[in-house]
C-alpha cells in the first residue's frame, strides 16, 4: 500500500471521528422509533386493503418461520399503527406510514432495513450508489408484488427506468443479450452496493468479464497490455454500433494506438474497400482482425505471437 | 458438469420431499404453449443472434409449492429450443435453500458461410490443391452455443452464521471466424485466409462463502476456483498460399486459448461504529495459471512449454460515516496488483514481456444535505497506476473531481446535475526522435483532461403522467498526444414519457440520441516518424470519425374490455446509426491517381437501421386462462463500407462470408395459451 494514501485515508477518518459528537445531531438510525400505540391487527387492514393483504399472505413476509412481519405486527410492522388511520376513515397516507414520494426515501428504506440490514445481501448498502442517490428500497421492490425478489417490473425494464443511457446502448446492434432476457443487469452488477466501481460484482472489470469469457484469461505468453488492464479500453459492455461491442471501428480503433511504419500508419480510406481502387485486406471485412485474430493474447512464439497473428 | 450433477441431482431428488412434511401448503403453477410461424428473409443468423425463433410450438411453465415452512419452485421455458431454460429451487424458510439451473445461450454470427476447407467446425481444416471455384465451396455456420448448469446450496440454519456453495459448469461449442495471414512460411506476409475456428470450451467452477452477519459485524470468507479447458489448443489448417502450400508434411497451426485455472480467496468484513459509521474491508488474493506448448512455426510446430502464472492482490478499505444529519462522508482506499510471474522465453530472438501493473486509489466523498431539500455531493479521487513493461506510459496519475447537486423540493419535479473532471498525467518513456514511440501516446494511458456533465429532470405533474429528460456531455482532450486519438466529444439526450389514460389505456414513448465525434492525427511513414516534416513517403493525415445513434419508440396497452379481460398491446421501436469517416491527407502529393481529399471519405461506417413493431391481443376470460394472438415484424438493414461489394476471393485473399450480409426482414405470427392452476 502507498504510504501517502494510508495517511490520506486515516487523517480524515480520525478528523471525522473526533469532530463527531452526539450533541452535533441525531443519528439517522435505521431502527423504527415511532412510539408504540394501539394496533388494529391485519384483519382490520384486510377489510379495506384486500388485494394488499392477499399478496402479503402469499409472500415470505407472512411466514412464521422467518423473522419478519408475521412474528411482529403484520401490516403494522412496516406501516405503523393503523389506529388513527382507521379513526380518520382511511385515505392515502392519512396517519399511516405510506411508501410513496411524499415520505423521505431514507425513512422508507429504514423500514425495510430493520430486518434486512442483518442479511449478507445488504451489508454493503451504505456503500451503494443507490443509497447515496436517495433511491429507497421501494423504488425497485414492492412487498405486495408477486415477482421474484418483489421487483416492481422485470429487471431490465426496472433498471432502464433510471439508466436510460444504458437502455439506449443495449438496443444497439452489437449488445450483450440483455433485451433478449438471457443475461440480467444483476449478472454483473449488485444494486445493493459492492466495493467495485459501478457496483460490479468483482474487484476489477477483467475479473468480472473472465467469469463468462474464461478463454481470455490466459495467462498468455504474449499479452496485449491494455487488454490485461481493462477490457473496457476497447469494449463497451452494454451495446455498441460496432461489432464485438467495440468502442470504435477497426482499423481506426487499432490505429489510434498503433501508428508505426508500414501498414499500421497507412490511411485506410474508401479507396481500400472492396469497391475502391486499391482494395486492402487491412481494411475490408474484419480489417486488422483479418490477420491479428489473437488480439487478446497468444502462445505462438516469436513475431507470430508478438503480433497476435497465430 | 460432473460436480454440478453430483450436487444438482440430489438437490432435485430431495426437493419434492419437502411438501410431505407440510400439509398446509398451497400449490400453484402455469403451463403455457406458443405456436409460432416465422417467415424470415435474409440473414437468419442476425435475426436469431441471441434467439431461436422458428416455426414450431414453444412450451413452458412454472410451479410453486409454498407452505409456512417449505417451498419448492420450478420453471421451464422454450423447451427443446436453443434458448431453453429450466430451474428448480426449494428449501425451508429461514434455514436452507438448494437450487439447480440449466440454460442455453446461442450466439449466431453467420449462417451459410462458405469455405474450400473440409472439416469446418473441427480443429483440422484440410483441402486438396488447387483451391476450387467459389461455387464448389462448402457451406457451414458460424455460431456458438453455451450450455450452462449451476447447482447451489445456502444454509442459514445456524444464524448468524451462513454458508453458500455454488457449482457452475459451462460448455461452449461451435465455430467462430478468425483470419490468418499466410504469406510466407514464418511471417504473415500479405495474404489472408478466413476460416472457422473450432470452439470447444468447458469451464468448471466452485464458489464457497461462509460467514457471520449480526449487527454490528459482518465477516465472510470466500473461495472460488475455476478451471477452463479447451479441447482444441491448436487450430490446424492447410495453407492456401505461400509455402508449404496445402498439406505437405505438416499443417499450419494457429494457437487457441490455453486451458487455465484460476482461484480467489477473499475476506470481506464490516463493523458498524459509533456515530452511524461503518468500516468495511475487502481483502482478496487470486491467481491464474496456464501450461501450454508454444507454437513455433508451421514446420516445426511445438516449442517449449510456457507456464503462465499471474497473481493478483486486492485490498479495499472503506469508511463511511453519517454522524450528523447534514453530512455523509466516505473515505476509501483501494490497492490492486497484477503480478506476472509467467515464464519469460526467448524464441527466434523474440522475448515475451511480463506485463503487470499496480493501482493505488484513494477517494473522499462528502454528501451535504443542505437547506430547502438540496443535496450537494462533492468527491475527489486520486489514482496512481504503475505498469511493468509499458515503456511508453509506465505511470499514470489520475485526479478526479466531481460534484452533484440534487433537489427534492417538489414531489413532482426532481432535477439533478453532475459535473466530473478527470485530469490524467503520465510519465512517458525517453525515446529518440527516430523512434515513433516518441510521438505516439496511446489513449488507454495518455494524459488527458476529461469533462463529463450529466443532468436529468424527472417530472410527474400528475400521478398518471411522467416525463424524464436526461442529458450527458463528454469531452476528452488527449492534450499531449501527438500521434493517435486526440479527442472525443459526445452529446447524448434521452427523453421518456408515460401516461395512463384512466382505465382505458397506458401509453409510453421514448427518444434517445447520441452524437459522438473522435479526432485522430496519424502519420504514414517509411523512414521518419517525426510529424514536423513531410514528403511523399512520410506524411501526416487526420481523421474525424462520427458515430451517431438514434432510437425511438412508442407503446400502448389499450384495455378494450375492463379488468384486463381484453387488451391490445402495440409497440414500435426504431434503432439506427449513422457513421462517417472524414480523412484528410495533410500532404496532398501523397494522394495519387484520381484520389483527392474529397473522394476518400467513408459515408457508411457501421450504418444500420433496425425497425421492429408488434401487435398483440390478449384475452383473459378468467384468472386461469390467458390467450394471446399476435404479429411481429422486424427489419434490419446494415450498410458498411468494409462489407460493400463483398468478395469471397480478392487476389490471393480467401474470405468465408463472415458477417457479410446481415440484412433481414421477418414476419412472425403467434398464438399463445396459458393455464394457471
Amino acid at each position: 500500500m502507498k504510504r501517502t494514501h494510508l495517511i490520506l485515508f486515516s487523517f480524515p477518518l480520525c478528523l471525522l471521528l473526533i469532530s463527531s459528537s452526539p450533541s452535533m445531531g441525531k443519528e439517522t438510525s435505521t431502527k423504527a422509533t415511532e412510539p408504540r400505540i394501539e394496533l388494529i391487527g391485519a384483519a382490520t387492514c384486510k377489510d379495506c386493503h384486500e388485494k394488499q393483504y392477499e399478496s402479503y399472505a402469499k409472500s415470505v413476509h407472512s411466514k412464521k418461520t422467518v423473522k419478519g412481519p408475521a412474528l411482529q405486527d403484520a401490516c403494522e410492522t412496516c406501516h405503523g399503527s393503523g389506529a388513527l388511520h382507521v379513526e380518520k376513515g382511511g385515505g392515502r397516507g392519512v396517519d399511516i406510514f405510506a411508501f410513496n414520494k411524499n415520505v423521505d426515501p431514507k425513512a422508507r428504506s429504514a423500514k425495510c432495513l430493520v430486518c434486512h440490514e442483518e442479511t449478507r445481501q445488504l451489508t454493503n448498502w451504505k456503500m451503494s450508489k443507490h443509497n447515496d442517490e436517495d433511491i429507497a428500497c421501494d423504488s425497485c421492490h414492492s412487498p405486495h408484488n408477486q415477482r421474484g425478489k418483489f421487483l416492481k417490473e422485470d429487471q431490465a425494464a426496472l433498471c432502464f427506468e433510471c439508466h436510460k443511457d444504458i437502455r439506449s446502448e443495449s438496443n444497439r446492434q452489437s449488445h450483450h443479450p440483455i433485451k433478449e432476457g438471457l443475461i440480467k443487469c444483476s449478472s454483473c452488477h449488485d444494486p445493493h452496493g459492492t466495493f467495485g466501481d459501478k457496483q460490479i460484482k468483482a474487484d476489477t472489470v477483467n475479473e468480472l468479464c473472465y467469469r463468462c469469457h474464461a478463454e481470455k484469461r490466459g495467462p498468455f505468453m504474449f499479452e496485449h497490455p491494455p487488454v490485461d488492464e481493462n477490457c473496457m479500453n476497447c469494449h463497451t459492455p452494454h451495446g455498441s454500433n460496432h461489432s464485438k461491442l467495440l468502442i470504435s471501428n477497426a482499423p481506426q480503433l487499432c490505429q489510434s494506438c498503433h501508428d508505426v511504419s508500414r501498414h499500421p500508419g497507412t490511411p485506410y480510406t474508401s479507396a481500400t474497400t472492396f469497391g475502391g481502387g486499391a482494395p486492402s485486406n487491412k481494411m475490408y471485412a474484419r480489417a486488422c482482425m483479418n490477420c491479428h485474430s489473437n488480439v487478446h493474447g497468444s502462445n505462438a512464439s516469436s513475431t507470430l505471437g508478438q503480433s497476435f497473428t497465430r | 458438469m460432473k460436480i454440478s450433477m453430483i450436487l444438482g441431482i440430489p438437490s432435485l431428488m430431495f426437493l419434492p420431499v419437502f411438501p410431505l412434511f407440510a400439509a398446509d401448503g398451497a400449490f400453484e403453477g402455469e403451463i403455457n404453449a406458443t405456436g409460432l410461424l416465422a417467415d424470415v428473409g435474409g440473414s437468419k443468423a442476425k435475426f436469431n443472434e441471441y434467439r431461436h425463433i422458428t416455426d414450431g410450438v414453444y412450451t413452458g411453465g412454472w410451479f410453486d409449492y409454498d407452505s409456512d415452512i417449505f417451498f419448492v419452485k420450478g420453471h421451464a421455458s422454450d423447451v427443446g429450443y436453443d434458448t431453453q431454460k429450466y430451474g428448480v429451487e426449494g428449501g425451508r424458510y429461514g434455514s436452507f435453500k438448494a437450487y439447480f439451473d440449466y440454460y442455453e445461450i446461442p450466439h449466431n454470427f453467420t449462417f451459410g458461410a462458405r469455405t474450400f476447407y473440409s472439416g469446418a467446425s473441427t480443429n483440422n481444416l484440410t483441402f486438396t490443391s488447387p483451391i476450387p471455384a467459389v461455387s464448389s465451396w462448402k457451406n457451414f455456420d458460424y455460431a456458438t452455443k453455451r450450455q450452462a448448469f449451476e447447482a447451489g446450496l445456502s444454509f442459514d440454519q445456524m444464524k448468524p452464521f451462513f454458508f453458500e456453495l455454488s457449482v457452475p459448469h459451462e460448455e461452449k461449442t461451435g465455430s467462430y471466424p478468425i483470419g490468418i495471414a499466410t504469406g510466407t512460411t514464418v511471417s504473415p506476409g500479405s495474404s489472408i485466409v478466413e476460416l472457422p475456428q473450432a470452439i470447444n470450451y468447458t469451464n468448471n467452477a466452485v464458489n464457497m462463502t461462509s460467514g457471520y452477519v449480526k449487527n454490528p459485524f459482518f465477516a465472510a470468507v470466500s473461495i472460488s476456483y475455476s478451471e477452463f479447458n479447451n479441447a482444441n489448443s491448436v487450430q490446424y489448417f492447410d495453407r492456401p498460399t505461400g509455402t508449404p502450400l496445402g498439406r505437405t508434411s505438416t499443417p499450419d497451426a494457429y494457437s487457441q486459448p490455453p486451458g487455465n485455472e484460476a482461484y480467489k480467496l477473499a475476506f470481506k468484513g464490516s463493523a458498524k461504529l459509533p456515530y452511524n459509521s461503518q468500516f468495511s474491508v475487502n481483502l482478496a488474493r487470486g491467481g491464474a495459471k496456464s501450461d501450454d506448448a508454444t507454437l513455433i512455426s508451421p514446420t516445426s510446430m511445438f516449442g517449449p512449454i510456457f507456464h503462465g502464472n499471474v497473481d493478483t492482490n486486492n485490498y479495499d478499505l472503506v469508511f463511511i460515516t453519517n454522524p450528523v444529519r447534514y453530512l455523509k462522508a466516505k473515505i476509501d482506499y483501494k490497492y490492486y496488483e497484477r503480478k506476472n510471474e509467467s515464464d519469460q522465453l526467448t524464441i527466434d530472438t523474440v522475448t515475451n514481456n511480463l506485463f503487470g501493473y499496480q493501482k493505488n486509489k484513494f477517494g473522499v466523498d462528502l454528501d451535504w444535505r443542505l437547506p430547502a431539500k438540496f443535496n450537494l455531493d462533492t468527491a475527489y479521487t486520486n489514482t496512481q497506476t504503475t505498469r511493468d513493461f509499458r515503456e511508453d506510459l509506465p505511470k499514470n496519475t489520475d485526479n478526479i473531481y466531481s460534484t452533484e447537486l440534487r433537489w427534492r423540493g417538489l414531489n413532482f419535479l426532481t432535477p439533478k446535475i453532475r459535473y466530473e473532471r478527470l485530469q490524467r498525467t503520465a510519465d512517458h518513456g525517453e525515446f529518440a526522435a527516430t523512434d515513433v514511440e516518441a510521438f505516439v501516446w496511446r489513449y488507454d494511458a495518455a494524459p488527458k483532461d476529461q469533462n463529463t456533465i450529466k443532468a436529468s429532470v424527472d417530472i410527474n405533474p400528475f400521478a398518471n403522467l411522467n416525463f424524464t429528460v436526461g442529458y450527458k456531455y463528454l469531452d476528452v482532450d488527449y492534450k499531449d498526444t501527438i500521434l493517435g486519438l486526440k479527442s472525443t466529444r459526445s452529446n447524448q439526450v434521452n427523453l421518456d414519457t408515460g401516461y395512463a389514460l384512466g382505465k382505458i389505456a397506458k401509453l409510453n414513448a421514448y427518444f434517445d440520441v447520441e452524437i459522438k465525434k473522435d479526432y485522430q492525427f496519424q502519420r504514414s511513414f517509411v523512414s521518419s516518424p517525426d510529424p514536423s516534416s513531410q514528403d511523399i513517403n512520410n506524411y501526416n493525415w487526420d481523421l474525424t470519425l462520427k458515430d451517431n445513434s438514434y432510437s425511438w419508440g412508442a407503446g400502448s396497452e389499450i384495455y378494450l374490455v375492463p379488468e384486463n379481460k381484453l387488451t391490445l398491446l402495440l409497440q414500435y421501436d426504431n434503432v439506427n446509426s449513422d457513421g462517417t469517416a472524414d480523412f484528410t491527407y495533410l500532404f496532398a502529393p501523397a494522394l495519387t491517381g484520381r484520389l483527392n481529399n474529397d473522394n476518400i471519405d467513408i459515408s457508411n461506417l457501421d450504418d444500420y437501421r433496425l425497425i421492429s413493431c408488434s401487435a398483440k391481443l390478449r384475452y383473459k376470460p378468467s384468472k386461469q386462462y390467458t390467450f394471446i394472438a399476435g404479429y411481429a415484424y422486424e427489419k434490419y438493414k446494415y450498410n458498411d463500407a468494409q462489407f460493400d461489394n463483398y468478395l469471397m476471393v480478392q487476389g490471393s485473399n480467401y474470405l468465408s462470408g463472415a458477417y457479410a450480409n446481415p440484412n433481414y426482414d421477418a414476419h412472425v405470427f403467434f398464438l399463445a395459451a396459458s393455464y394457471k392452476f
